[in-house]
């Protein structure tokens, strides 16, 4: 299986950008026939880039409002219509996807729980936690 | 006196400059005045001050996420020049790569993601698919050539600079990274696939101008002045060069003016409804001496083309127009010449046996007071000006970015547009479309707003004299 690990976000804000975290930490692990990518947004571009592969994790902060430190969901392929074309969801990149060639790789996300927005490249210590805990989960998947 | 009506726009854009159009009837329903406000302060000439100058690209970096190089490369300049310094050979061939890679990333998206869903879509079809989703729906072999070509352009930044938005890579004096052979061969691998897209994408559009050609010849169209870098011999320049100033008849004002004086020739002035500054050139006085920049005066000033692709749409460019073109339109049309002319003076410079080699930086003390750093962005003519006191701090910092250039330029094709489209006190859907596509022509970064997918609020207001709203259009979100 062939595996895309996307960490988005803003990484001049803190715990947004701990999906790069996430995947900084990941490529120590050399982790077989993953690749990995970094990305401040996700772009239309990410419906080219998706392509080719069998599954696609997405790791992205959540607001502070959400219920748990970080949660994981199923991505189906769908689209939404929202204000600005650079923003996608991961949901229309993989709907994109399916548009352009007829088929899309399996989606999940991963969501950490972000405490911390302010400008900065640090992380609060509870989504520094919850990271170490997605890592884990997202080893077992590559590794199971 | 005579008492005027307002038509206000707001927001027509959602971008690091947030922006509004206002235009003013007179008492008969006739235009009389037509404004492109920008209403977002960002400050970056000011909260500079004080920083050290080598910081600065990494700060200007950040005006925006489609144009970081832009702002990154013409920041190194300036302290290239603060330093004293001429950077190495292999230096400036990997900065004009990245630089490169630049242009065609932001010509693609302009073309592909902004711009092309108006032409292919229909002008006035429902705003909710004219965007590029729609476009991804209805044409997707179309819009994955376009997504592939920008992918080609972030991937030569990314290899070149180490990553795609905000790479440190122009550091003052060269750069911090060398290309690989096998990152080249990379790159090299990736040409012919992005040159037949962009070759695709110029029929494309020319068999649109030949099927709408009353159109696209007069869409916004006005005499100007233009301004822009070209190389000794006049060819189209991106990266270096010297200043030219044409007239609206393309005859030269001022040539090969050393971009280090450009005060010499431009004055800026300021208006109390903007944050935009406004640039003109002196010698003709503020409003008259306005100009035009980016791909379409770019095109309009250049003798000739350096690669040979390109020069062949050139001339195609310049035949039966007598040399200028004036629509707004054609900046499209230049828009996708320069992309062939990027992708061709990209396989140049992998092919320069010195685009691998190490020798990369110099280091230097300060030596001068201050630097100007010029060069062409996608948009237009960037220029970034630092004076720093005897520590390399930032005194003062004026950037003059291409947005600012074509302000007049703008806030006049709005008014074209207007002249033609708004009736008396008639507001009709057609006129924002227009509105819109007439801003989208000169790819500001507020393009990415003025394309939103179909969820940009736009509300327009015919109020009387009295402040009462006489008429209402509204697209909703």
């Amino acid at each position: 299986m062939k595996t895309l690990i996307i960490g988005y976000g803003n990484n001049s804000r803190n715990d947004d950008g701990i999906g790069h975290h996430v995947i900084a930490e990941l490529a120590k692990r050399a982790l077989l026939g993953v690749t990995l990518e970094t990305a401040h947004q996700l772009e239309v571009d990410y419906a080219e880039t998706v392509r080719g592969y069998d599954r696609v994790i997405f790791v992205d902060a959540a607001i502070p409002e959400s219920q748990a430190p970080w949660t994981r969901e199923e991505v189906r392929p769908g689209l939404q219509s929202h204000a600005v074309a650079h923003y996608m969801t991961p949901a229309d990149i993989l709907g994109l996807c399916q548009t352009l060639h007829g088929c899309a790789p399996t989606g999940v996300l991963f969501s950490i729980r972000g405490n911390d927005f302010n400008f900065g490249t640090t992380f609060s210590p509870a989504t520094q936690q919850a990271a170490a805990e997605v890592i884990e989960q997202i080893i077992k998947m590559e590794t199971a | 006196m005579t008492d005027t009506n307002t038509i206000t726009i707001n927001p027509v854009t959602r971008i690091e400059g947030h922006a509004k159009i206002t235009i003013h009837l007179d008492d008969v329903g006739n235009v009389s005045d037509t404004r492109f406000h920008v209403v977002e302060f960002r400050g970056f000439e000011k909260f500079s001050e004080g920083r050290f100058f080598a910081e600065m690209p990494q700060i200007t970096a950040r005006i925006c996420g489609i144009c970081p190089v832009s702002h990154l490369l013409a920041s190194a300049k300036a302290c290239d020049a603060i330093l004293g310094v001429d950077i190495p050979r292999p230096a400036k061939l990997l900065r004009e790569l990245l630089h490169m890679g630049q242009l065609t990333q932001s010509h693609a998206l302009s073309f592909f993601h902004l711009s092309a869903p108006d032409l292919l879509l229909g002008w006035d079809s429902d705003p909710a698919t004219r965007n590029v989703v729609g476009l991804i729906q209805k044409y997707p072999d179309i819009a994955r050539k376009g997504i592939r070509l920008r992918q080609f352009g972030q991937e030569v930044i990314k290899t070149t600079g180490g990553r795609k938005i905000h790479p440190d890579f122009p550091v003052p004096g060269g750069v911090n990274k060398a290309l690989t052979v096998k990152e080249r061969d990379i790159l090299r691998a990736g040409l012919p696939e992005a040159m037949a897209s962009a070759k695709f994408a110029l029929e494309l559009l020319q068999k649109y101008q030949a099927a709408n050609s009353e159109e696209t010849n007069t869409f916004a169209a006005f005499d100007s002045n233009y301004m822009g870098l070209v190389r000794p011999d006049g060819a189209l320049e991106h990266y270096d060069g010297k200043l030219r100033f044409t007239d609206l008849h393309g005859n030269t004002i001022e040539d090969q003016i050393n971009p280090s004086n450009y005060l010499d020739v431009i004055g800026e002035a300021t208006e109390p409804w903007s944050y935009l500054k406004f640039p003109f050139i002196k010698a003709q006085g503020y409003p008259d001496g306005m100009y035009r920049v980016g791909p379409l005066a770019r095109l309009n000033i250049a003798d000739k083309i350096s690669t040979p692709e390109a020069q062949k749409a050139f001339t195609e460019w310049r035949a039966g127009s007598n040399c200028i073109r004036t629509s707004s339109f054609h900046y499209h049309w230049a828009r996708l010449i320069e992309i062939i002319y990027a992708l061709e003076r990209t396989a140049e410079l992998l092919d320069d046996s010195e685009i691998t080699s190490t020798d990369i930086i110099v280091i230097a003390e300060p030596k001068n007071a201050e630097g100007v750093g010029v060069i062409e962005a996608p948009r237009g003519t960037l220029f970034h000006h630092y004076w720093v006191d005897e520590y390399g701090r930032i005194e003062k910092a004026n950037l003059i970015v291409a947005t600012g250039h074509n302000n007049l330029a703008m806030n006049h094709a709005v008014r074209v547009i207007a002249d033609k489209y708004v009736k008396a006190r008639e507001l009709k859907e057609g006129m924002l479309n227009r509105v819109e596509a007439a801003i989208r022509c000169y790819d500001p970064c507020l393009s990415c707003s003025t394309h939103a997918v179909g969820k940009m609020p736009l509300v327009v207001e015919l109020v009387d004299p009295n402040g009462n709203v006489v008429d209402t259009l509204r697209r909703d979100a």
